[in-house]
């Protein structure tokens, strides 16, 4: 008998599995640079799209939003349907900063898309459902994110709402960079993209028939723009750091803590995407191979992590108000990180509440379904509607 | 400068390194225990050694599921089949430092193998088989196929004898002391060959082949 089969087509099982090249790698880091030219052009390109609207047709676009549960719902539904909270922040930087919405009403917008971006994880442990202690585990560590997120919002918002909190801080810290009493910024990264923007605009202006296609031609182009780049430098920066996101998912088995909240923060930003980085730890956790308890911090990372889009939209949009919106994000992310990791007994709130889910889930799953369904998009939409 | 942004197979790599430390521990483990068996050292005195080593290899093998967990969470399926690989060869790995630990439980119940012309045969094993373990190692880490098949036949061939004895000594066409106790040595020794067969043969056979390494694909 043959030890070997004589058709030489079957691929050992010991093939050795080959890594990125270092030119292929240079060519990813050259594609991010020019993907981040690409998304900061198109935060630029949504801005002079909604100026070009003019006052009365965004006033009656964004009617409504004034109101902090409408806001905090757009918030939501926005980032569900985009998949991805850079995407909402980014955008809102740019309505923000072309004052269409004020920096106190994208409050909630912004909290909204925090609660928004945990879709993904909760998605992702749907995978489970079949097998009941898996899915137990992967559920509670989807539904820690969401359980932080509003526990942030159900806190933060009310504070937010009667003191300015938020919206001080960040027009304090707004004002070391640029001047919040009269709104100039000089962006460094700006110079660079609003000379192309200008073209961009023109460009379009030439060709369209009229004042509002053209707008609308840029709103959409800019829309693309963003929801494109960051797809593609999550998909590009995927690849990139699979081997470095191993390791360092790897140091985070068995620990907890600041190192792990690091990891979270970095990984999100190299993939600038927080869904991504936390649904990487969904399996690893349903395996039961990493505890719930290290996997938090790393969520905890992720949020703050995801507020580097923001801040990075806000450096190609004209005036102080796009940062400042950007700040509140980072500065509502810090609150909360401040509130539910440092002290214990508020530390174990979140995990808890998770835990009393994922046990919920797993004795009735029909309501996951529900669940799902009602919190990221019935309530959302039916909200709006009534509220608005 | 670029160190942190390695290549993807990187978490492999950390399996791979912890596989090849598995397989060292496992030819320690084997060798104590064939010490113990054959009267080169005292069950006792090496019984805490062999003990902390075994489990080490128990550690590992779990150390390198997680490994694996990890990696296909970040990679998704693009490196599925070297998962399921390893998953497979870890287990091997374990399974000769745990096979070598009954060797030495059989010396620790029954004592030394008695002097016959099967104690020559079991030092002969012995002495080929070790160092096997060790270049089982070395031919899946570089995938060396000449040798592979090389090993895959010799190791056979070892197999083969190991059997041969147990038979010898079931059917009782060989009379000598402990007759149960060596033919349970043997045994052990054949399953270890067993194992390391599995391991080389991965560098030789498709995945879907592993651990039946005597046939073809398509082969019933």
């Amino acid at each position: 008998m043959p030890s070997v089969p004589d058709d030489p087509s079957p691929r050992p099982a010991r093939a050795r599995v080959t890594g990125m090249s270092r030119g292929e790698r240079l060519l990813r880091l050259l594609l991010l640079v020019a993907l981040l030219y690409l998304f900061l052009l198109a935060v630029d390109t949504l801005g002079n799209g909604i100026a070009g609207f003019g006052e009365g047709f965004t006033d009656q676009l964004f009617r409504g939003i004034g109101n902090p549960a409408v806001g905090l719902l757009v918030g939501v539904l926005a980032t569900v349907l985009a998949q991805s909270s850079s995407v909402t922040t980014a955008t809102l930087v740019g309505l923000v900063a072309s004052g269409v919405v004020g920096v106190d009403e994208a409050v909630p917008v912004i909290m909204g898309a925090n609660v928004g971006t945990t879709i993904t994880n909760t998605l992702a442990s749907l995978g489970s459902i079949r097998r009941t202690e898996e899915f137990r585990r992967a559920f509670t560590g989807a539904t820690m994110h969401d359980v932080f997120n509003l526990a942030s919002i159900v806190i933060l918002l009310p504070v937010e709402l009667l003191t300015g909190l938020l919206s001080r801080t960040a027009v304090f810290l707004s004002d070391f960079v640029g001047d919040a009493q009269t709104g100039e910024f000089e962006s460094p990264v700006r110079a660079v993209v609003a000379g192309v923007g200008e073209q961009i605009e023109a460009g379009v202006n030439a060709l369209a028939p009229g004042d509002l296609v053209a707008a609308g031609t840029l709103l959409v182009l800019g829309l693309g723009l963003i929801f494109g780049t960051l797809y593609s430098i999550t998909r590009n920066m995927r690849v990139v750091m699979a081997g470095t996101a191993e390791r360092w998912l790897n140091a985070v088995l068995g620990r907890a803590g600041t190192l792990a909240i690091l990891i979270g923060i970095v990984l999100t930003v190299a993939v600038q995407s927080s869904s991504i980085a936390t649904a990487l730890l969904i399996p690893m956790i349903a395996a039961g191979v990493l505890r719930l308890d290290h996997a938090y911090p790393v969520t905890l990372g992720a949020n703050l992590g995801t507020t580097v889009s923001a801040l990075l939209a806000a450096l190609a949009v004209p005036g102080i108000a796009g940062l400042q919106i950007a700040l509140v994000h980072l500065a509502f992310n810090v609150v909360g990180l401040l509130l539910f990791w440092p002290i214990p007994p508020l530390r174990r709130i979140p995990l808890r509440a998770a835990r009393w889910m994922g046990d919920q889930a797993v004795k009735r799953r029909s309501t996951v379904l529900a669940y799902v369904i009602l919190l990221f998009y019935v309530v959302p939409f039916v909200g709006i509607l009534v509220l608005r | 400068m670029f160190r942190w942004l390695r290549g993807s197979s990187d978490g492999l790599a950390e399996v791979e390194e912890a596989f090849k430390e598995m397989l060292a521990d496992g030819r320690r483990v084997f060798d104590l225990a064939f010490d113990a068996r054959l009267g080169e050292a005292a069950p006792e005195s090496i019984k805490s050694e062999l003990e902390a080593t075994e489990e080490r290899t128990d550690e590992a093998e779990r150390r390198i599921r997680r490994l694996l967990l990890t990696h296909a969470s970040v990679q998704g399926g693009a490196n599925i089949s070297a998962c399921l690989l390893y998953m497979s060869v870890a287990k091997d790995a374990e399974r000769v430092a745990d096979l070598s630990k009954n060797v030495f439980g059989i010396a620790d119940t029954v004592g030394t193998q008695p002097h016959s012309e099967l104690f020559d045969e079991l030092a002969r094993l012995r002495a080929e088989v070790s160092p096997m373990i060790t270049d089982a190692a070395r031919i899946f880490a570089e995938e060396r196929t000449e040798e592979a098949e090389r090993f895959l036949e010799r190791a056979r061939g070892l197999q083969g004898d190991c059997r041969r004895r147990i038979d010898d000594l079931l059917l009782e066409r060989v009379a000598v002391p402990q007759p149960a106790a060596t033919a349970m040595t043997y045994r052990q020794l054949s399953r270890v060959l067993a194992n390391l067969l599995n391991i080389v043969s991965a560098v030789v056979m498709p995945l879907d082949q592993l651990d039946y390494p005597h046939r073809a694909p398509g082969e019933e």
